[in-house]
């Protein structure tokens, strides 16, 4: 679950938003474990999936 | 006894510095030549032809099965630059590629400690121009995590002043943005941290860079580079993950470059 999704636009474009997860280890979308659960992993992938 | 004993620890020491002079023969002169391999079952779940590029290997996954769609992603490894597509890349890549239904271009690009960031851009610099000729801008995705996350983000900033086509959006997953480590919230988050070491990372990073002052170039830490051009960055972080405090730093940082600008 993504807690403090933030977005970032600007008169110049830039826009940067940071989507974070509490608790969650280094690229834990990747290795599919090491967070709080599977279950979490999980949602946050299904998260990259629609960012495509 | 005494004799002996010294004898022994002269062999011992000997030895020593016998295995640890193989161990850096090793890790100068073969680690960065390393070429990443297609592990077995990754071809069961995906398409994937390798080309080749600059002499290195080029990975194109595309879905197994299904239509794909017109969308391509380059994208970028992590593994602190020392480390080729491990498997759980090659298991993600091909999860990703099938459930995206889209085109994902992997470069097998040159390692640290035999390689340094200048030969790693002027592979996949020249390579994202060679995508661009053949890929609408609107279709085109840089996507990269931890070491390969810091890449995506100085790629795309590289591409910003260098003027040439951009891509419709850049993915950034658990990115390391400052190889320095020097931001004093990591020694916080260290303690949560299961995965990474601050202190080993140091050291992989000033290797990238070959020398410390280049540490701060954008190139190697993306956190120090231009943000006037990035346009579309979105980033997956986690809070028990070292290289979250950078991310927010990040943002911080741009926002008050975006201010002075704006002045």
């Amino acid at each position: 679950m993504f807690i403090g999704f933030k977005i970032w636009p600007s008169r110049n474009g830039v826009e940067i938003t940071i989507k974070e997860t509490q608790g969650a280890v280094h690229d834990w979308v990747i290795n599919k474990k090491q967070s709080e659960g599977e279950k979490l992993v999980e949602k946050d992938y299904q998260k990259l999936i629609e960012e495509i | 006894m005494n004799k002996k004993r010294k004898i022994v620890a002269i062999i011992a020491t000997i030895l020593f510095i016998i295995a640890i002079g193989d161990i850096l023969i090793y890790v100068y002169f073969f680690r960065g030549n390393i070429t990443s391999k297609v592990p077995e079952g990754v071809r069961e779940k995906c398409n994937v032809k390798e080309e080749v590029f600059q002499e290195r290997n080029v990975f194109v996954l595309t879905p197994k099965g299904k239509k794909k769609t017109e969308k391509v992603i380059f994208y970028l490894h992590g593994g602190s630059y020392v480390s080729e597509l491990t498997p759980t890349y090659w298991n993600f890549l091909s999860d990703y590629t099938q459930d995206t239904r889209t085109t994902i271009i992997v470069p097998d690009y040159p390692l640290t400690p035999q390689y340094h960031y200048k030969e790693v851009f002027e592979m996949i610099t020249p390579l994202y121009k060679e995508i661009v000729k053949k890929v609408k801008s609107e279709n085109l995705i840089i996507m990269g995590d931890s070491a390969g996350g810091g890449m995506a983000l100085a790629l795309t900033q590289k591409i910003g002043q260098e003027e040439l086509t951009k891509p419709s959006k850049t993915i950034l997953i658990s990115p390391w943005l400052d190889v320095t480590m020097e931001n004093s919230e990591i020694k916080k988050v260290q303690e949560k941290d299961k995965m990474l070491n601050a202190e080993i990372l140091k050291l992989a990073g000033i290797s990238y860079a070959r020398e410390e002052e280049d540490t701060r170039n954008y190139l190697v830490s993306p956190i120090y580079g231009p943000i006037e051009s990035l346009e579309n960055i979105v980033i997956y972080t986690g809070t028990h993950d070292i290289l979250n405090p950078d991310v927010h730093r990040f943002q911080d940082m741009a926002k008050q470059k975006r201010s002075r600008n704006n002045d």
